[in-house]
């Protein structure tokens, strides 16, 4: 062999390994899209606008319940001895929970995830590839309004906060935005996402497979509630105006808000939207709501033995604050079930009892604003306005009484502002309750502190498993998750 | 006993009868093989001789008649012998020559050309000698020229020179000179120079352990000259181990490299760290390389990929483990290559071997948990109420313990639930091996039958395996391979371990004894429970009837064209595939039910199916080239890699009814499915130089481009290089007759990972649906934050050495210091959730692990006893340099929680949790120290870290620590007569394990079974019990949720990994056989009392490493065998 020929060979090798080397290391994955390649079409942008809806699911399933109603008076738990591994429920209940409080973190991440889903998508935002004005307007409306959604609860539960209103693209980007933000910095934001909502938003969606979307309306919801946190009465009047003439109305049954067959009713505004059935959307309040003893009476699956259940149960004071003949009481409260062991009564929610075909897949929705609400925020900040005889508030308040079957009230039984405002804020404990508004309702009326007091002698009184330092501090605010603040350290 | 034993033979002889098929099948490939034998290569020269008084000349004229040996001697010399009177039968040449010639006075040289030279001793000559000049030609056994060669005068050292390069030599010596050839790997050959003046010398390969053949990346090295880190393993030393994958023989092996069994699932895998853990979000698991095919492996406790290998396939195993030797594998060589290479057929030989061993695996008692029996159980709720009534101040009512439980001694021993899920379990393995070759073809072929079924009831692994390596002379200086080995493997699998809402055998032993197993017509009881305790499904109804199997069809194919250019020069070219069908399958039918879940629940169901292809394409040009005092090898190469698996999964729920087990029966069905796929690109490149066998310089350099990476991070280059000195070849090196060889080394490298995720870097779309309108609307996420100049994880690693060798090879000895730096570790960390995500990921960081290792291998007795010690001990720290802007990792295993934290300054994984300094034994001591709001006498009194004077989850702190001091082995192998006995050691020292399966088995509410400990508990000021357990009256979370520092254990341990004792028959009709009975796994001799003391449920998870949550057993095995060898 001579040197000629070799050179031939290792030139011939080595053209083997200069060919075609750039392509060979590109590799996509097949079987998901790459981020590269999509926020395309209009298509796209309207699947990433679902997903960022996707987040209410485990913020209503896993935790709203526990900071929105357990928090407050309305609810407490069913005492489990065998099974204590959700002690941090409990403590959620009695203001004892510590600062890593896994179901407090599950409210706060979900809701962070939403926040970054919208984020993605305002980021993202391009009407000329939309190509289509209307869907456009709802693409922006609802990222919009989600993110404010997301960030309006938040607020009020945690205070300062994170506020992060663009795409994070790194790792280091994500710890340079995690600093908190004075609480108006962030109101300001979530009014500024409600204005560009409602500008883009429809009052209604025409097409059946919308139903649930965010409308004008619920944006308008969203702003109210915001100024009426912040004690702006007259512009909150504003808004609530517009929704009161927006064709929502009563149901004429107060069930039917709660009737699963019947979902997205006329007096619902914003409602988080559950499925059964093969997809891993369906709700299950109505097994963690039963009392755990129930076996399969309650919801005629049979419950997981321990901990799953006994749960958000009604105390005896919010009991007591139902009025004679309120035809409300039945249709929220079963007081029909007696726990074989201890044979005392437990009274559990029905608001979200359902009949379903498959074990912990219920299809109930859960609402997050209605028309009543919108009445009593109505009824109240005309109050706060101005305390007329007889006026505009208390046809919009007797609006909702009439329904459940109760009296009016006049300008003889209620004679002054404050009984007025009284008077209201009662009928929302009613109307709404074991809709995540009492706790927050509590805290923006300032009676938190007062009720809680009172409403935990009782508690004590008539339950001996309360530890001493239970109710000990009304804070009203949940401890910033130690998670967050180790990260940032 | 007598039941269980009448079951496994039963299952022995079932197992024998289907393998007889196996048999006949591979006994149609020994027929077709065997034909072509070489036979009679080379008799053994036998001399018969009966002469009286005959003169030596004619008595060496019979013997050259006989054995065609030729004699050279001077005529004077043989003048000097007497007549010669012997009679002998079928005697050995040197024999016969002893028994004729006075040793005293002369000198027998065999020589290779069958040629004996006799010459007088040099004492007792008299004659002067004169300078004549002799000439000469050396060769290797195979006739190939050997340069370099060094050629003396065994008198005079300073009369001497060296072959050159065509193997030729010419010197000036005394006419009465005996010339010494000497060259390193050969053995030293004397000749005498007498009349001859032109010689032909051929030297013989040495086989002494310097010049053992080491396998390296790309190559091989003879040991003497290897200066990297590598250790080996030889088949020979680890034959008999009963196990089920070659990693399982690793253990206890080679210093530096640690191999726990972290659970017992037949065919699971081992978790194996080279040097200890450097990654904290890459993966820790070695480089797994079979006959040079860089193969797909990943620690996973129920699918090993290595136990698809047959064992007995293996013809030795090298592990790299510093940068020098792992950097030619580029981006994969961070955590140590392990090296695997299979039999070969050899020229002129023909051998079948056929390897039979059956066994039995037993739980030793030891390594179970101590439960209590029914009647501890009811005192203990009979016990709960008292103290409860005593707590409430209340007088203590018997009509508060349920009915069942007032008397505990009437329920006696109960059910022992772990007994019944558990079994002696039979072994069995069949290997039939066949070689041959001939100067054109080579050939092993092989066929193997494996079958262990597990110590828990319904689980097991079955293999069989096929092997065919050929290598075949196509053409003068063109060699062809073809490896292939297809297998089949089947799983038996069980949930077993972990959490009690899924693991059965954690199931088993919080199940409550005051119950039944099955009802009075036989069947199972289904729902099992007793007062206070949880309603469960019957844990061995799950464990029977549900279906969880794998079936496995792997091939495994290696081809290469091998062309030798030039002597100097040779190309070679290899084709690898690996292709991979599995196939997973579940049916839970409904009326087995779930911890706390009892039946019926609808059947469900899951398959899936995967289909992987794997293929390496590699060329390389190897140039060797020797001059004078230099020697050089170098090699370039070019390698293509890529992987595509495709993987489906159906879960089906919803089952109308039991009847039919498949997917198409349920009602429901969510698929799920992916498609993985890596591709890599390299340039290798090494080259080493030696000269005069006392320098020896390597370098190494690796171009990986990997498609894991961002664009602009693609490309990774590996460089390394080692130095070596022979110190003992220098001058100025003392002689010292019992040294024969010290080396000094040096290494430094880097070498890489990528083992992340293939996708990671680019942003991926994921499905996140909602409903609109009651109907299902399609909605989409960014699955994760994308990180695009995400780059290569690089680990630094200097490595010094020395090898000495000592008593002509009988003593070697390796001291090794090593560190190694972890760098821009390729990890996941946590960011804050304000970013939408909780985790991003990232290069970040640097660990560092450094140590001494240290082996020796001593052959002790070499007599009629011959006894050898091979000692391995390894000293490793772990320690955290960097970890970003995170003060610590919290980690946890699934279920458990937080259980390991890192940090900077510390090792990685340490335990975490809250430090327990005892119960509150009184009221003042609750007022004096911080507790809990509401805790009571009689509870934890946890220790107040930060002293802020409140317990809150801020007082968590380092409870332990799962890193061994050191670890070590040590085997004995005896060989006396026909017997051979070997014992493995191995061991562990100072390494901490966190039981944290006492979460649930210390549980204090009374709804599991629990220890027999708590029967110590706290029960009153009287009865404090031993102080660590408390009340059960009040705060029972608290001694649950709060990880306590006693549920960290002295892990240490000493096992006697295998025994083996063997027996060598010599027969007429076989080559070898040999009869052994072996023991793995016999014994550990420990303080833990949690089982395993290699536990860890995490796996391969270096960040939650030694945590104890439950796991499958690891048995004591004992095996008979019988290897038979034609």
């Amino acid at each position: 062999m001579n040197t000629s020929k070799i050179k031939y060979i290792l030139i011939f090798l080595a053209s083997l390994t200069v060919s075609c080397q750039k392509e060979y290391l590109n590799t996509d994955p097949e079987y998901l899209q790459n981020a590269k390649n999509f926020f395309k079409t209009k298509e796209d942008f309207v699947q990433a606008v679902n997903g960022a809806y996707a987040p209410l699911r485990p913020v209503f399933t896993d935790s709203f319940w526990q900071l929105g109603e357990m928090r407050s008076d309305n609810t407490a738990f069913q005492y489990n001895t065998g099974d204590r591994s959700a002690l941090g429920r409990e403590q959620i209940d009695q203001f004892l929970e510590l600062d890593d409080n896994s179901f407090v973190y599950s409210f706060f991440s979900n809701s962070f995830i939403g926040i970054g889903r919208c984020n993605v998508i305002i980021n993202r935002y391009a009407p000329d590839k939309i190509n289509d004005e209307n869907a456009a307007k709802q693409i922006i409306g609802q990222a919009s309004f989600l993110r404010a959604y997301y960030y309006f609860n938040l607020v009020q539960l945690f205070g300062e906060l994170p506020l992060v209103l663009s795409e994070i693209s790194s790792t280091s980007d994500a710890f340079a935005q995690a600093k908190r933000r004075p609480v108006n910095e962030v109101y300001d934001a979530i009014i500024k996402d409600a204005k560009m909502a409602i500008e883009n938003l429809p009052q209604r969606y025409t097409s059946a497979n919308d139903l649930g979307r965010v409308t004008s309306v619920a944006a308008r919801m969203l702003l109210a509630k915001v100024y009426m946190v912040q004690k702006q009465f007259n512009p909150a009047m504003e808004q609530l105006n517009l929704i009161l003439q927006s064709g929502r109305a009563l149901n004429a049954n107060y069930s039917d808000n709660f009737n699963s067959t019947a979902k997205n009713s006329v007096e619902s505004i914003f409602e988080v939207q559950f499925l059964e059935g093969p997809y891993s959307m369906s709700s299950n309040f109505m097994y963690t709501f039963a009392p755990y003893n129930a076996g399969t009476s309650i919801t005629g699956f049979g419950l997981y033995t321990g901990a799953d259940s006994g749960w958000n149960i009604p105390t005896a004071d919010l009991i007591a604050q139902y009025e004679a003949g309120d035809q409300r009481l039945d249709k929220s409260i079963s007081r029909t079930f007696t726990d074989p062991v201890t044979r005392q009564v437990v009274p559990y929610i029905i608001k979200y009892k359902s009949p379903h075909a498959v074990r912990y897949q219920t299809n109930d929705n859960f609402p997050v604003y209605r028309f009543a609400d919108a009445l009593l925020m109505a009824a109240e900040s005309l109050n706060e306005i101005g305390y007329v005889t007889g006026g505009q508030a208390f046809e919009l308040l007797n609006r909702v009484r009439s329904r459940a079957g109760l009296p009016a009230l006049t300008a003889q039984n209620v004679t002054t502002q404050e009984a007025f405002r009284t008077a209201v804020w009662h009928e929302r404990q009613i109307e709404l309750a074991f809709e995540n508004h009492r706790w927050l309702d509590l805290l923006r009326t300032g009676q938190a502190e007062n009720v809680m007091k009172a409403h935990s002698v009782r508690e004590k009184a008539s339950k001996s498993f309360i530890p001493a330092a239970g109710y000990s501090t009304i804070r009203p605010l949940f401890q910033y998750p130690r998670r967050e603040v180790l990260l940032l350290e | 006993m007598y039941k269980k034993y009448a079951a496994f033979s039963g299952i022995s002889l079932y197992g024998l009868f289907k393998s007889l098929f196996m048999i006949k099948a591979i006994l149609a490939i020994i027929l077709i093989t065997t034909f072509q034998s070489n036979a009679g290569s080379f008799a053994q020269s036998k001399v018969t001789l009966k002469v009286k008084d005959m003169p030596i000349r004619q008595v060496f004229l019979q013997i050259t008649k006989q054995t065609g040996y030729n004699f050279i001697s001077e005529g004077a010399i043989l003048a000097k012998i007497p007549p010669v009177t012997i009679k002998r039968k079928d005697c050995s040449v040197p024999e016969l020559m002893n028994a004729i010639l006075n040793d005293a006075d002369f000198d027998i040289i065999y020589q290779q050309d069958r040629t004996i030279v006799i010459r007088e001793k040099t004492s007792s000559r008299s004659a002067p000698s004169q300078e004549i000049t002799v000439q000469g030609q050396v060769n290797d056994i195979d006739g190939k020229p050997i340069p370099s060669v060094s050629v003396t005068v065994l008198t005079n050292v300073n009369v001497g020179t060296r072959t050159d390069g065509n193997g030729k030599f010419s010197l000036k010596v005394p006419s009465n000179a005996t010339l010494v050839f000497t060259y390193l790997g050969f053995q030293r050959q004397e000749v005498v120079v007498g009349a001859e003046r032109n010689f032909s010398i051929v030297l013989k390969q040495d086989i002494s352990a310097l010049n053992e053949v080491v396998v390296v990346g790309y190559g091989s090295e003879t040991r003497r000259n290897v200066i990297g880190a590598v250790s080996t393993i030889n088949q020979s030393v680890i034959k008999d181990l009963p196990v089920t994958s070659i990693d399982q023989k690793l253990s206890g092996q080679m210093a530096g490299v640690q191999v726990n069994q972290a659970s017992g699932t037949p065919g699971g895998g081992m978790v194996i760290r080279v040097r200890g853990a450097g990654s904290i979000g890459a993966g820790d698991d070695p480089l797994y390389v079979v006959d040079g095919f860089p193969i797909n492996n990943s620690y996973d406790k129920f699918q090993n990929p290595l136990s698809t290998l047959n064992p007995d396939d293996i013809e030795n195993i090298s592990v790299l483990k510093d940068a020098a030797s792992s950097a030619i594998y580029g981006s994969r060589g961070v955590n140590g290559v392990i090296l695997i290479t299979t039999k070969k057929g050899k020229s002129g030989k023909s051998t079948v071997d056929f390897s039979f061993y059956t066994g039995l695996q037993h739980i030793p008692d030891s390594r179970t948990l101590d439960m209590m029996s029914a009647e501890e159980f009811a005192t203990w709720r009979v016990e709960h109420r008292q103290d409860l009534a005593r707590f409430n101040n209340k007088p203590f009512n018997i009509n508060d313990v349920p009915e069942l439980y007032r008397n505990p001694a009437a329920l006696g021993k109960g059910v022992d639930w772990l007994d019944e899920l558990t079994r002696n379990a039979p072994m069995q393995n069949y290997n039939v091996t066949v070689t041959n070759g001939t100067d054109k073809t080579r050939i092993m072929a092989s066929g193997g039958y494996f079958n262990q079924q597990g110590v828990v009831r319904n689980t097991g692994f079955e293999r069989y395996s096929l092997r065919m390596n050929l290598e075949t002379t196509l053409a003068k200086n063109l060699t062809l391979g073809l490896n292939l080995a297809p297998s089949y493997t089947l799983r038996k699998l069980s949930d077993s371990e972990g959490h009690f809402e899924t693991g059965v055998l954690t199931q088993a032993l919080l199940t409550t004894p005051v119950s039944q197993v099955r009802l009075a017509d036989g069947s199972f009881n289904p729902i099992v429970t007793s007062p206070d305790a949880f309603a469960n499904s019957n844990p061995l109804n799950v464990l029977l009837n549900t279906k969880r199997q794998s079936k496995n069809v792997r091939a495994l194919v290696n081809t290469f064209l091998n062309w030798q250019i030039l002597p100097e020069l040779s190309v070679k070219t290899s084709f690898n595939v690996d292709w991979q069908d599995g196939k997973f399958d579940v049916f839970q039918p409904s009326y087995v039910g779930a911890f706390r879940n009892p039946p019926p629940q609808p059947a469900r169901g899951q398959f899936d199916s995967s289909v992987l292809l794997n293929w390496l394409n590699e060329n390389t040009v190897t140039y060797v080239k020797s001059w004078k005092d230099h020697h050089v090898t170098a090699l370039g190469g070019y390698t293509m890699q890529q992987e595509r698996a495709d993987r489906n999964s159906i879960i089906g729920t919803q089952y109308p009814n039991d009847a039919i087990e498949t997917i198409n029966a349920a009602t429901l069905v969510t698929p799920g499915g992916e498609v993985q796929k890596w591709k890599l690109l390299s340039y290798l490149a090494r080259v080493n130089y030696t000269f005069k066998d006392k320098y020896i310089l390597s370098g190494t350099v690796r171009r990986d481009g990997s498609s894991r990476f961002g664009t602009n991070n693609r490309w990774g280059t590996f460089p390394s290089g080692s130095i070596g000195w022979r110190l003992s070849e220098e001058k100025f090196f003392p002689k010292i007759p019992q040294l024969d060889d010290l080396k000094l080394r040096g290494s430094y490298g880097i070498a890489g990972n990528n083992a992340i995720g293939n996708y990671t870097a680019i942003p991926l779309i994921a499905a996140s649906n909602y409903a609109f309108g009651n109907t299902l609307a399609n909605g989409v996420i960014l699955n994760s934050l994308a990180n695009q100049s995400l780059g290569w994880e690089s680990s630094r690693q200097l490595d010094v050495g020395m090898d000495l060798s000592l008593f002509k090879g009988r003593l070697n000895f390796t001291a090794e210091y090593y560190t190694r730096n972890t760098q821009q570790m390729l990890q996941t960390i946590d960011i804050p959730i304000s970013s939408g995500f909780s985790q991003g990921i990232t290069n970040l960081g640097n660990v560092r692990n450094r140590g001494w290792e240290f082996s020796l291998n001593s052959k002790n007795t070499q007599g009629i006893l011959k006894w050898e010690t091979d000692f391995n001990i390894s000293f490793n720290r772990n320690k955290v340099l960097d970890i970003g802007s995170k003060q610590r990792i919290i980690t946890g295993v699934a279920g458990a929680g937080g259980t390991n934290i890192t940090m900077v300054g510390q090792p990685m994984g340490l335990f975490y949790g809250y430090v327990s300094e005892g119960l509150f034994m009184t009221q003042e001591e609750l007022q004096r120290y911080p507790h809990i709001n509401g805790q009571v006498v009689g509870t934890v009194r946890y220790k107040d870290v930060d002293g802020n004077g409140v317990i809150d989850a801020n007082d968590q702190t380092v409870i332990g620590n799962p890193h061994p001091d050191f670890i070590f082995g040590m085997t004995n192998r005896f060989n006396y007569k026909s017997f051979d006995l070997s014992v493995l050691i191995s061991g562990s020292y100072g390494a901490q394990i966190l039981d944290q399966y006492k979460q649930f088995t210390t549980n204090l509410d009374g709804v599991f079974n629990v220890e027999r400990e708590v029967m110590d508990r706290y029960r009153s000021p009287e009865q404090p019990g031993a102080g660590i357990l408390p009340t059960t009256v009040s705060n029972t979370n608290l001694a649950r949720d709060f990880r306590p520092s006693h549920w960290v254990k002295n892990g240490s341990y000493l096992s006697l990994r295998n025994v083996t004792l063997g027996y060598n028959f010599k027969t007429s009709f076989s080559r070898s056989m040999r009869v052994y009975c072996s023991g793995q796994n016999v014994l550990f001799i420990t303080s833990y009392k949690g089982g395993n003391p290699e536990v860890s449920f995490s796996g391969s998870n270096s960040l939650a490493p030694g945590v104890n949550f439950t796991a499958y057993p690891v048995a004591a095995t004992y095996t008979f065998g019988v290897n038979f060898g034609i």
